[in-house]
């Protein structure tokens, strides 16, 4: 038999989502309110994180690759306190004036107000120590992508980043050894605990329902931190049900729970970010694994073409995961590592339909196509960043998309890189950005939530993550999650 | 008394030798490195496949066989008992196969097969990747050069 647990509200989720909600509603503990957060994943410290890929794969959900049924991409997002926000690199987007009116206007939504979202984005900013880094920041990789945009007229714009007394250790996408990564397990997480917020790792929420929840939490692996309760079957009774479990569950779990009245639209209209890692093999050492990875990007594509391209930087395995081919050419091309510059195109894809989660029995999966104005964004962009580094000096370069292994310095880089390349399956485009599922409008045939991420016909259940997004944000979105979540959180509050 | 090895997770002594012989054509060994078919990358590859979901696993099982099987068709003996030419010669054809579940398969060995190379601290010389650094945090080094002695 189930343990009953009670609460005022359970968030279930620690990311930038649940940990917004869970900081912005902890003051209220202090007047008697009950809050807990239940986390599928565990609760690593820095001291867990030993920056190998082979062991860190376990901060992932599915070890760091859930591929779509077609198998065109492959989406990663944390599965730990601090979600993926504990495996990001930083980088902080304001939404895109304009997104959010649009969202408004679009899902008849007059209560969405732009300013109001927007107004949130400076104070997030401070909270979490977003700025823009000095040059004195700028590794071999940074210069190298700022000097070929330049050389060839681009714009290079730089992040805001949230780190704090960044050492430069560089392992940022492998959990943040020195807490310097601002992401909610430094951040909101340890506010809420401090103020009386019971954090749940290792619970799975199997089923919500209008008064509460039903998981099981399992025992805390080997050099995590346990959370108060023993393992087994939990009931939770909540006035409030918040999920935030990110884009690839958050509506898996609303379908599985057979909500009565659920929108057709839930678990649609997913949005991914594609995106496609390439590299310029440069005549001297770059060492990318030093220093801060992410500094700039280039909108230069945005408006024409549909994408921008990052810096990026990725240890051994993902670097030759994301090569052509294989054999000699790959190996050889990894003796290189040391001199590689990398970046990261990333597509702006659109809401449709039929890009989904849905379940096999009680099993969410995620259907995906690249559309062709997407299959052709990427193409393009391996292009125009093969330019990039040769305007830049590379010797060489190379994406999945190559075909022969590598271009080299004077070749025809459109007929070495082409679409008829891209075949599912052969190149698995990757997503760190997965939104949608739970778009918020008025109309609940078209929509799942209304303007405060209630779900339609059941008010006490609130999603508060990037699920709510109606499109895509075209840019990182865990800013633009935490501003609406925060939003959310003021109207359970005004609630309870 | 040598160690006796852990037993593998995830491969039987079958799809061991499948998973070894495409290895060994994805990460070659040459006379100065071992290639992804040693085994210690074996042994990442098969601990890292034994975590995924067991759909995963079970396509994975289902995939190694169909590699071992389909050469017969060609060349009349399976993938293990191919000259490395034409072990090549039949994974090129998986890569770019017109079928889009070999293709997808190929990628997943692929995948595995670079796991268990590229994630041994053992590989990271040949690459001049230093690994985790405790000692020389970026920043505090640049600030020293700076400084001068």
């Amino acid at each position: 038999m189930s343990r009953v647990v009670e609460v005022d509200v359970l968030i279930i989720g620690s990311g930038a989502g649940g940990g917004t909600v869970a900081a912005r509603l902890a003051p209220m503990c202090a007047s008697g309110a009950r809050i807990a957060v239940a986390e599928t994943g565990p609760w690593w410290g820095r001291d867990a994180f030993s920056m190998r890929e082979t062991e860190m794969v376990r901060l992932f959900r599915d070890n760091g690759a859930v591929p779509s049924t077609s198998f065109d991409i492959a989406v990663s997002a944390g599965e730990c306190i601090g979600g993926s926000t504990a495996v990001y690199t930083g980088v902080t987007f304001r939404a895109p004036e304009g997104l959010v009116a649009g969202w408004a206007r679009e899902g008849g939504l007059p209560e969405l107000d732009e300013a109001d979202v927007q107004a949130r984005f400076p104070r997030i900013e401070e909270e979490i120590d977003a700025h823009v880094p000095g040059r004195d920041m700028e590794n071999a990789n940074n210069r190298i992508f700022r000097e070929g945009c330049e050389r060839l007229g681009h714009p290079v714009k730089q992040f805001r980043v949230n780190i704090r007394d960044c050492i430069g250790c560089g392992f940022c996408n492998l959990g943040c050894p020195y807490g310097a990564k601002r992401g909610t397990l430094e951040v909101q997480i340890p506010a809420a605990v401090a103020a009386g917020v019971d954090v749940i790792p290792n619970c799975r929420i199997e089923r919500v329902m209008d008064d509460g929840a039903e998981g099981v939490i399992a025992a805390a692996p080997p050099g995590s931190r346990p959370g108060a309760h023993e393992p087994g079957e939990v009931r939770f009774r909540a006035r409030v049900v918040v999920v935030a479990a990110g884009a690839l569950s958050s509506s898996a779990l609303l379908l599985r729970s057979r909500l009565e009245g659920l929108s057709p639209a839930c678990g649609r209209y997913v949005t991914l970010h594609p995106a496609l890692t390439s590299f310029g093999r440069m005549p001297g050492p770059v060492r990318g694994y030093e220093g801060f990875p992410k500094l700039y990007y280039t909108d230069r594509f945005s408006e024409s073409h549909g994408y921008y391209v990052e810096t990026a930087f990725y240890f051994p395995f993902v670097t030759a995961r994301s090569l052509p081919g294989f054999g000699p050419d790959l190996k050889g091309f990894m003796r290189a590592y040391g001199n590689l510059a990398c970046a990261l195109t990333l597509v702006h894809d659109e809401a449709e339909a039929h890009n989904r989660i849905r379940l096999v029995g009680d099993k969410a999966v995620l259907d995906y196509r690249l559309s062709a104005a997407s299959r052709e964004a990427i193409v393009h962009a391996q292009r125009e960043v093969g330019r990039i580094y040769f305007a830049a000096g590379a010797e060489e370069y190379v994406s999945l998309l190559n075909s022969p292994f590598g271009v080299t310095r004077g070749e025809d880089l459109d007929r070495h890189i082409a679409l008829s390349s891209l075949k599912s399956g052969k190149v698995v485009v990757s997503s760190a950005h997965p939104m949608g599922g739970c778009r918020m409008g008025a109309d609940r045939a078209t929509s799942v939530t209304d303007a405060w991420g209630r779900v339609h016909g059941h008010e006490s259940i609130v999603v508060a993550d990037a699920s709510l997004f109606p499109t895509s944000s075209h840019v990182n979105p865990y800013l633009t999650i935490m501003a609406l979540a925060e939003r959310n959180a003021e109207a359970i509050a005004r609630r309870i | 008394m040598p160690d006796t090895p852990e037993p593998f997770r995830f491969f039987t002594p079958r799809t061991a030798a499948t998973f070894s012989a495409v290895a060994g054509c994805i990460v070659p060994a040459e006379a100065t490195s071992p290639g992804a078919d040693s085994p210690s990358a074996l042994r990442i590859a098969d601990r890292a496949i034994s975590e995924r979901p067991e759909r995963d696993r079970r396509l994975l099982r289902a995939f190694l066989g169909v590699v071992e099987f389909l050469p017969r068709l060609r060349y009349g003996r399976g993938f293990t008992r191919l000259t490395r030419d034409r072990r090549e010669a039949f994974l090129r054809f998986l890569e770019g196969s017109p079928v889009a579940r070999l293709r997808q398969g190929f990628f997943g060995l692929k995948t595995f097969a670079l796991l268990g190379y590229y994630g041994q601290d053992e590989t990271w010389r040949e690459i001049e990747y230093p690994g985790p650094r405790t000692d020389a945090p970026f920043y505090e080094l640049r600030r020293k050069e700076k400084q001068g002695p």
